[in-house]
């Protein structure tokens, strides 16, 4: 009975492709444009400079070669210092964070009071970058690999409690509350129930933390933090190119070896 | 159950009692004692339970039923304070649950096994360790809490909890590398670990086969002959109620429609509580199992 070519035409029915915008969300979509096109001024972006400056890139880039291997114990054996400053701040950080996931997690602080305390500190030490906790433990503790170490737990700790809070909120609760009917502590809840259903998704941020912490660790000498970065800093302002770019590439070949090794370990662990 | 001590030899897989209670003692003690219990939600929500009242007596089984939603799970969780009752008065192994502060609760909590219809074993660890977790309330130091690290005589005692639910080969297994009968039984052996007095069950059976649910049952029904321990338990296999209960409780909306010995109880009126159901609508179990 229905002839489909009589059918009346129903498009003016579809729906419109994109949704029209409102009167405030254009306000907002034009706002957002200006200000973007605000702050590419402010950064003084100049192509002619840009310009000028390629030849100059050229000439520091041809100082650099050939790379200098004369030096090459004495820059081994500080990257082998900067990887173990990495190290340290990673499984220190990690080990402070998990009393921190505990306070921060919402299914796991003892109070609301501990729970806003234990987010504020760890939203605060995630924001201030490492190379501000560097200078600040420079100047508390000297000069050296210690201010280093203290700098990446820190700076670990910003990182991994965050994650470890959000892996137990998302633990099953099923577990939790077999336990609790059994009579368990708090304690033994988090140690008995919590924690074996997060350790994959923490094993997995931990080993990101440490990638973070070995490419955070390389630059820390800039401030005198102990590791890689001071040596790196001497060679430039001596106009040793060439032996800044041996440097360069020992940077890159750590930081390589560790994201490969970790991204590894962390599929075996999926 | 309508067992009578006398019996206890002649059921296969009968183990000698590990702590002693004397099963048929002419005495049998209330064990647990509910009144007004009240619940709701949330203020705009309404009532889950009202006015709830039921009592438990030693070594004795009480089959709750009624249809989803009426409450039954939420009854077993306020009696142990799992979830907060609004209002009502629960006496549970001569103790007052209402008034009790956290450590006295955890204490009390200690002798009182809840079994989910979801195990709820912990995952990624071993079956032996889920079992040691039994003992958190009475053996208070981490150590004791996993395999790797527990006493020789804990570990002794969660292995022959494991026999008696007949899972030793499997101590050593992951718990999330179990099937679900042999999680439920893992589970039971955990709730064992506790010497529990009273026993709690939320369909224990409910996610398993029939023979697997059987046998999750049967272990119940062992504990109240062999131990006198009380077991209230929730099902919605009216044959279950009717072969492992010794009353029957049922609650309709949150509330008691009635609560008689299981020889009173018409089980064929009782259908009705659930209403008609269409064959279309019939459970995969029913078309599996008929
Ligand atoms: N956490 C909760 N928050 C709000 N309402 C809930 C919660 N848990 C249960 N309810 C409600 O309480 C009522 C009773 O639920 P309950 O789980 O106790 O029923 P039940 O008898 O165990 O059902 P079933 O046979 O399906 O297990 C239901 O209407 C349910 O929607
Ligand atoms: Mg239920």
């Amino acid at each position: 009975m229905a002839d489909p070519t009589r059918q009346p035409d129903r498009r003016r029915e579809l729906p419109d492709r994109l949704p029209r915008p409102d009167a405030l969300s254009f306000t907002l979509y034009v706002a957002v444009a200006a200000f973007v096109i605000w702050c590419f001024q402010a950064a003084e972006m100049s192509v002619s400079t840009f310009i000028e400056g390629v030849p100059s890139m050229g000439r520091l880039v041809s100082e650099m070669f050939p790379p200098a291997f004369g030096r090459m114990d004495s820059i081994g054996a500080t990257m082998l210092e900067t990887f173990q400053m990495a190290v340290v701040g990673t499984v220190l950080g990690v080990a402070l964070s998990i009393p921190f996931a505990v306070m921060a997690a919402r299914n796991q602080t003892p109070n609301r009071a501990v729970y806003y305390l234990a987010r504020g500190v760890i939203t605060f030490v995630r924001t201030v970058p490492d190379l501000i906790w560097a200078i600040f433990f420079v100047i508390t503790v000297g000069l050296g690999p210690f201010a280093g170490v203290l700098a990446l737990t820190v700076d670990t700790l910003g990182f991994c409690a965050r994650f470890f809070a959000e892996s137990m909120e998302e633990a099953d609760p099923g577990p939790q509350e077999a336990l609790t009917a059994l009579g368990a502590r708090r304690s033994g809840i988090v140690l008995g129930a919590v924690l074996p259903a997060a350790m994959p998704s923490m094993v997995a941020t931990s080993l990101f933390a440490l990638e973070k912490a070995t490419r955070s660790s390389v630059v820390l000498g800039l401030v005198g933090a102990g590791g890689i970065g001071i040596e790196l800093k001497a060679a430039m302002d001596m106009f040793d190119y060439n032996e800044a770019a041996t440097i360069i590439l020992s940077i890159f070949a750590l930081v390589v070896l560790v994201e490969r090794t970790s991204a590894a370990l962390r599929a075996r662990l999926i | 159950m309508s067992v009578q001590p006398a019996e206890t030899a002649v059921v296969p897989g009968a183990r000698a009692p590990g702590t002693a209670a004397s099963p048929g003692a002419p005495h049998r003690s209330e064990q647990l004692t509910v009144r007004g219990l009240r619940k709701r939600y949330g203020a705009k929500e309404a009532d889950v339970l009202q006015d709830v009242a039921f009592v438990l007596r030693e070594g004795e089984s009480l089959a709750v039923i009624g249809a989803n939603g009426s409450g039954k799970s939420t009854m077993l969780r306020c009696c142990l304070r799992l979830i907060e009752p609004d209002t009502g008065e629960i006496e549970m192994l001569g103790q007052d649950v209402m008034s009790a502060r956290e450590r006295s609760l955890r204490r009390l909590r200690a002798h009182v096994g809840f079994v989910f219809q979801r195990h709820n074993l912990v995952p990624r660890l071993s079956v032996l360790s889920n079992v040691l977790h039994g003992a958190q309330a009475r053996a208070a130091s981490p150590r004791n809490w996993f395999q790797a690290t527990a006493p020789g005589r804990l570990r002794a005692e969660a292995l022959a909890c494991l026999e008696r639910v007949g899972l030793t080969e499997l101590a050593g297994r992951r718990s999330d590398r179990l099937s679900g009968g042999q999680s439920q039984r893992v589970a039971i052996a955990r709730t064992l670990m506790q010497r529990p007095r009273l026993v709690f069950a939320d369909e224990p059976a409910a996610s398993l086969d029939p023979t697997a649910g059987e046998e999750v049952m049967e272990l119940f029904a062992q504990l109240m002959r062999d131990e006198g321990v009380g077991v209230l338990f929730t099902c919605h296999d009216l044959d279950h109620a009717r072969r492992y209960g010794d009353r029957v409780l049922a609650l309709r909306q949150g509330r008691v429609m009635f609560d008689r010995a299981v020889g009173e109880v018409d089980f064929d009126g009782l259908r009705q509580l659930y209403g008609p159901v269409p064959a279309a609508e019939r459970s995969p179990r029913e078309v599996l199992y008929g």
